[in-house]
């Protein structure tokens, strides 16, 4: 039904932000997907702002990958939040993908409103909402 | 056209314009909880009388009154401060009106037009958590009323106690009727105990004003109404109106009496006998009189098993004697506390010695020890009446000199002179290291130091309670250091015939400077070396508390007002519930690391200058309790907009308690949260 992503491309060439996560992107048409891994908090919350606002404006909406994150608070919080303000007013769409019961999800869920973008439980999904446009969640 | 629903988990919607409201109101039906709408700012508050409502959407610009007016109206009320408002801003949601719609309460905002699946998904989550959270409070309701029936059963226990005094069968079982008939306004009152030569339970005893009518005084136990109760072994509330003539009759409601309360005595599962109590008025009895009864029938079966087993009382006066030391003593994270009691020689009496221990806040214990002159139950009911009131004074928060003042008065009050009892009342204040004590004709209480050299803690010499209205005790505060031991005594411990009390108290000090560390075995230690080999003269109390090293158990950290601390603090955070909260599951365990790092995070960001500066952390577990602390000594800006003020809700949901105290020079946030007691560490307010 989805036609088959290209293959990825790692735009930020892996950034290690610290010791403490990772961050890297890739292209999946017509979006771009960014995957996190391991804590984010406010030591690095700027260094992964900052990897993601460098990312190149070209593509038509954004998928962050959460599912392989083991820690996050309200630092992430704002940020995934900012990130939907800004690509929202550009009419393009966010979709977070955390899977559901894990203590990343359970603090996206508490902040739900706030980050007022769909949170899919798994990539496969997240994949099926970024290219099949304002599919329910 | 506000509609008013009196249903849980309805939502409020607050909009000026109908259209909005439409439109609000045809993407949340679909969630199938109840809506109300409201035009304007004073009708959603006045809709917010009539319905317990799950969370609020509330415009923020709208005539007359605005939704931030409004919001903080409702974020003042004690019955909606906890509702969960969600504003919703026009246009681009600047920046400046959506810090000031966090700074009135709101827990989000969304911008419209929002897109209706995400809103739909998104209120549902606050849908949950309020049904989770009126769960919670069902909870608490049924804790308190559990607490005013346990309180009502002290009562209780107290008249039992004093009905005890008779150990004779029949006046036993005389006195637990008229009490419990007093107690309950029953005008008829039946206590039926079993008889080991006939079958059945017979009257043993009756009191009121009016007589239940039981045929040959008896119930056959599985036959007839009462005799089929009985054999149920619980009890029932029967009223007259709903039975025929013939079980009216069966059930001894003549005479006027119109209801009627049974309730089995069981001792160890067995039918000891029936307390029947009757009242003239229908419904005279409740659901909670039923249970009140019950409880306290257990106590009144042990009585009565007790007395019908053992002529001499022996047992029942040693279990009086148990019953009025408390059950355990407190456990403290920064004291160990243990107590020993040892009754005079072999005579069948109860001694007037008592102690008792109460943890009076996270770093203060009081401990208490006394003595009343004589033996026996007349001495053994003061030492408990003793024991209760100087509990109360110390709850209450009196200092060790007032609360013996106030007891001095109690006792003055309710025995009149004559009556003696000695008095040590001690407070130990783990965090400031110190002794405060006051004594009424009590020896005072040895401190043992790391090193093993003892000394007495001497206060002014008083009389013993109850003697001189005019004399006033005074109190004195000695240091307490981490390792050092304080021991609490009767004079039983150092009481020898013939000898000269010096010689004694030498005694003590010897045995107490080379006990072992470990508190019990200390007691011990003590007793054993100061007993004669004829046994003691005197019923003797010991108390030892022992101070321990701050360091033990708590995580306590200082470190720079840097990001990089955040993160040191959790992973501290982490290992340290690890091995001090194993039971914890990682969900859980991530909400008090996300709550802890919101505070760190909150210190870093907010609370100092350019200058270096550093805070504290700390975290500690009492029992089933996670206390963590945060505290700074900065001087706190407003938020910027890069923390969007996402983190103090975030803290607020993630721990059972969140208190924040701003001092001139300091903030001090402390967050708690309960562990199951059953250990299992699950969430609270999961979605």
């Amino acid at each position: 039904m989805t036609e088959e992503p290209a293959s990825p491309k790692d735009l930020l060439g892996g950034a290690g932000i610290g010791e403490l996560a990772s961050v890297t992107a890739s292209e999946h048409r017509p979006g771009l997907v960014l995957t996190i891994s391991g804590e984010v908090d406010i030591s690095n919350i700027d260094s992964i702002a900052d990897a993601i606002y460098g990312l190149p404006n070209t593509e038509e909406g954004l998928l962050i990958d959460l599912s392989d994150v083991t820690y996050l608070d309200s630092s992430a919080v704002s940020l995934l939040h900012d990130l939907a303000m800004r690509l929202r007013s550009r009419a393009q769409q966010m979709i977070v993908v955390s899977p559901p019961a894990t203590p990343p999800r359970r603090i996206l869920d508490l902040t739900a409103l706030y980050v007022n973008a769909p949170v899919a439980d798994a990539l496969d999904g997240g994949l099926k909402l970024l290219t099949g446009g304002n599919a329910p969640l | 056209m506000a509609e008013y629903h009196d249903r849980p988990g309805t939502i409020l919607l607050v909009d000026d314009h109908r259209e909005s409201l439409a439109a609000l109101r045809a993407v949340l039906e679909p969630l199938g909880e109840p809506l109300v709408l409201a035009e304007s700012g004073e009708q959603a508050l006045r809709a917010l009388l009539h319905i317990d409502c799950s969370v609020i959407l509330l415009d923020v610009r709208m005539a007359g009154m605005d939704g931030l007016q409004t919001a903080r109206i409702i974020r003042s009320r004690p019955g909606t401060r906890h509702i969960p408002i969600i504003f919703m801003t026009a246009g681009s949601g600047e920046l400046e009106e959506i810090t000031r719609a966090y700074e009135s309460g709101a827990v989000d905002y969304v911008v419209k037009p929002f897109e209706p699946e995400i809103l739909r998904a998104k209120v549902g989550v606050f849908v949950q958590l309020h049904s989770e959270r009126a769960e919670r409070v069902r909870e608490s309701r049924a804790r308190a009323e559990a607490e005013a029936v346990a309180r009502a059963v002290r009562t209780l226990q107290i008249l039992s106690d004093a009905a005890m005094t008779h150990l004779e069968l029949d006046e036993l079982a005389a006195a637990l009727t008229l009490r419990s008939a007093e107690l309950f306004g029953a005008s008829a009152a039946a206590l039926l105990l079993r008889d080991d030569k006939l079958p059945g339970l017979h009257v043993r005893a009756r009191a009121g004003a009016l007589t239940l009518g039981l045929e040959n005084e008896r119930i056959r136990v599985g036959e007839d109404l009462l005799g089929e109760i009985a054999a149920t072994l619980s009890g029932a509330i029967l009223q007259a109106r709903n039975l025929d003539a013939e079980d009216r009759a069966r059930a001894g409601l003549v005479n006027g009496l119109a209801s009627l309360l049974v309730v089995p005595l069981l001792s160890a599962g067995e039918l000891m006998g029936v307390l029947l109590l009757a009242g003239e008025r229908d419904e005279h009895f409740d659901q909670r009189d039923l249970e009140l009864l019950t409880l306290a029938a257990d106590r009144m079966a042990l009585a009565v098993d007790h007395a019908q087993r053992y002529a001499d009382g022996r047992l029942l006066v040693e279990t009086l004697q148990r019953s009025l030391l408390p059950e355990r003593l407190p456990v403290h994270p920064r004291m160990h506390v243990a107590a020993r009691y040892m009754p005079a020689g072999l005579a069948p009496q109860v001694g007037g010695d008592w102690y008792d221990a109460v943890e009076l806040d996270s770093n203060r214990t009081a401990v208490m020890i006394g003595d009343v002159v004589g033996h026996g139950i007349r001495a053994a009911i003061t030492m408990s009446e003793l024991r209760n009131a100087l509990r109360a004074f110390a709850i209450e928060g009196h200092s060790p000199e007032e609360a013996l003042r106030q007891l001095d008065r109690v006792v003055l009050a309710t025995r009149g002179p004559g009556m003696v009892a000695t008095l040590l009342f001690v407070v130990i204040d783990a965090a400031e290291g110190t002794v405060t004590l006051a004594r009424a004709g009590h020896p005072p209480p040895a401190l043992r130091a790391v090193d093993g050299s003892v000394r007495f803690l001497e206060t002014a010499r008083t009389l013993p309670l109850g003697v001189d209205p005019n004399e006033v005790p005074s109190q004195e505060t000695y240091p307490m250091k981490p390792g050092e031991t304080l021991l609490l005594f009767t004079d039983g411990l150092v009481e020898r015939r013939g000898e000269p009390i010096t010689d004694s108290f030498d005694r003590l000090l010897d045995a107490l400077s080379e006990a072992p560390a470990e508190v019990d075995a200390l007691c011990e230690h003590v007793l054993r070396r100061t007993a004669t080999e004829q046994g003691r003269d005197d019923d003797t109390a010991v108390l030892a508390v022992q101070l321990l090293d701050s360091a033990v158990g708590a995580l306590e950290l200082k470190l720079p007002a840097r990001a990089q601390s955040v993160t040191l603090a959790r992973h501290r955070l982490r290992a340290w519930l690890e091995e001090n909260a194993p039971e914890l599951d990682p969900v859980a365990r991530t909400d008090l690391e996300v709550a802890w790092s919101e505070a760190c995070s909150n210190v870093v960001r907010h609370a100092y200058g350019p200058a270096e500066a550093s805070f504290d952390a700390s975290a500690r577990r009492v029992g089933n309790e996670l206390r963590m602390t945060v505290r700074d000594t900065g001087q706190w800006r407003a938020p910027g907009n890069r923390s969007g003020g996402r983190g103090l809700p975030l803290m607020e949901q993630l721990s059972d308690e969140l208190v924040i105290d701003r001092q001139a020079d300091s903030t001090t946030v402390t967050m708690v949260r309960q562990l199951p007691s059953d250990g299992s560490g699950t969430a609270i307010l999961c979605p």
